[in-house]
């Protein structure tokens, strides 16, 4: 078996020693030398060591074998129209009973008992994100317009609603508490588009994406009265402090430009989030979450 | 290795089963589709950050690792990642984990910040080294040596 200096160049190929003290081509690797994406340095330790090593080359025949198979599957034959994806995990929804205009995607969760306008909403928006629980919020929408409520930040707009028990929804402050299982759902004015996102940090300082399933921002347009943002949460059982962001910026972005300082000023216990993200419009509301008081 | 700069469809075709191999490791069959969708709509939206000279498989390979982790921890899966696909992954020791591996593996990584859960998962899992992932997040080795260091270090304390 050859060894591999730690110093060398071509460390990185290879794993940290295993049980037999042994090192083997990393996964990574294996993929960068079937690619051909070594360099000639690389590529030349790496031939030597599967000259030497017939794990090494047992892993890297099932690993072409695989590849073969699934180039020649439908799943990669036919490369999806990946604009046409991008557009359905997009769009904002307007807040109008009458015009739920997101893409359909099934929901996660049945909606028997929930208000058919809300089934609608859930069967267009994009899929639900929570800390510890996915699924779609399906509560019914509240009876007046959310533009005639007022929602904090001038250059954003941001309010979060929670949709109460017995039906319609109850608007949230900073301060407020909110209990586990509660179900949020998120608003937004902006006076200028761009891409919005809304992310929440809980007590234990982890960060999740809240307006979109996946993290990413979803563009908007500006708006004279505020719109429903496309996802929803479900509280999970972290109890504290849980702040949400809503950032909008020119450009799209995701929650992993956020997540490092995010959760860095939720570990510092920052009573206000400082700036995620320079040129970009934020606004955030902090609420508790508490258990339910005993009846 | 190409010189002009990829477009979606080509790298899908190129390294999409890469990708998806990867996803296998945290996910079955029934989500890697989606999984695997969700990865190059997020590649898509990063293209413009992609150097022409660079490796698409680490560049991948690093957006596919960052989603599954992600979606994990956003979805809430209780699941542990020491048990997802074990049996499938490429770097494994037969001795099985360590105490501060399984304390990172069984229960750490879903209330560690995120820099910390991708380190680990490159090192526990695909036993990685410290070079090697320094190359895959483009950082210094230095800077992956602490972050291991301060991720032991937890990982001993939680597993005491």
């Amino acid at each position: 078996m050859p060894s591999h200096n730690d110093e060398t160049t071509t460390t990185g190929l290879f794993t940290r020693p295993d049980d037999d003290g042994e090192r083997h081509l990393t996964e990574l690797s294996a993929h960068r030398l079937r690619g051909d994406e070594l360099t000639a340095e690389e590529r030349v330790a790496a031939e030597a060591h599967l000259s030497a090593c017939g794990a090494c080359r047992a892993r890297l025949d099932a690993l072409d074998a695989q590849a073969r198979e699934l180039s020649a599957s439908p799943l990669f034959s036919a490369p999806p129209d990946f604009a046409q994806l991008a557009a359905r995990r997009q769009p904002p929804t307007p807040l109008n009973r009458d015009a739920p205009t997101g893409v359909p995607s099934p929901p996660r969760v049945a909606t028997a008992s929930w208000g058919r306008r809300a089934a609608r909403w859930a069967a267009g928006a994009a899929t639900a994100c929570a800390a510890l629980i996915a699924v779609l919020w399906l509560g019914p929408w509240r009876d007046e317009p959310f533009d005639t409520i007022r929602i904090k930040g001038q250059g954003l707009g941001f309010a979060i609603h929670l949709a109460a028990e017995r039906g319609g929804t109850q608007l949230l402050t900073s301060g407020d508490t909110i209990h586990p299982g509660a179900r949020l759902g998120f608003v937004a004015r902006p006076v200028e588009g761009g891409h919005i996102l809304v992310v929440g940090v809980d007590a234990n300082h982890s960060a999740y994406p809240c307006s979109t399933p996946s993290g990413t921002s979803s563009p908007i347009e500006p708006q004279s009265t505020a719109v429903q943002l496309p996802g929803a949460v479900e509280m999970d059982d972290v109890l504290g402090r849980e702040v949400f962001v809503a950032v909008r910026c020119p450009e799209p972005f995701s929650i992993d430009a956020l997540r490092g300082p995010l959760e860095a000023a939720s570990r510092a216990g920052a009573e206000e989030i400082p700036r995620l993200r320079e040129g970009c419009a934020q606004e955030q509301i902090a609420l508790t979450k508490r258990p339910p008081e005993a009846p | 290795m190409t010189t002009a700069g990829p477009d979606i469809g080509s790298l899908y075709r190129e390294h999409g089963p890469m990708v998806y191999r990867r996803i296998l490791h945290f996910y079955g069959e029934a989500e890697a589709e989606e999984v695997l969708h969700e990865v190059f709509l997020q590649a898509m939206e990063r293209l413009s950050t992609f150097r022409a000279d660079a490796s698409p498989s680490t560049w991948l390979y690093r957006i596919a690792t960052n989603t599954c982790i992600n979606r994990l921890r956003d979805h809430g899966r209780r699941r542990e990642l020491l048990h997802i696909h074990r049996d499938d992954l490429w770097y494994a020791t037969r001795q099985g984990a360590s105490q501060e591996e399984r304390a990172f593996l069984e229960q750490l990584w879903r209330a560690l910040p995120e820099e910390l859960v991708q380190i680990g998962v490159y090192h526990y899992i695909d036993g990685m080294t410290h070079g090697e992932i320094a190359r895959v997040m483009g950082v210094s080795r230095r800077t992956i040596g602490n972050r291991l260091q301060e991720l032991n270090e937890q990982a001993r304390a939680n597993a005491a």
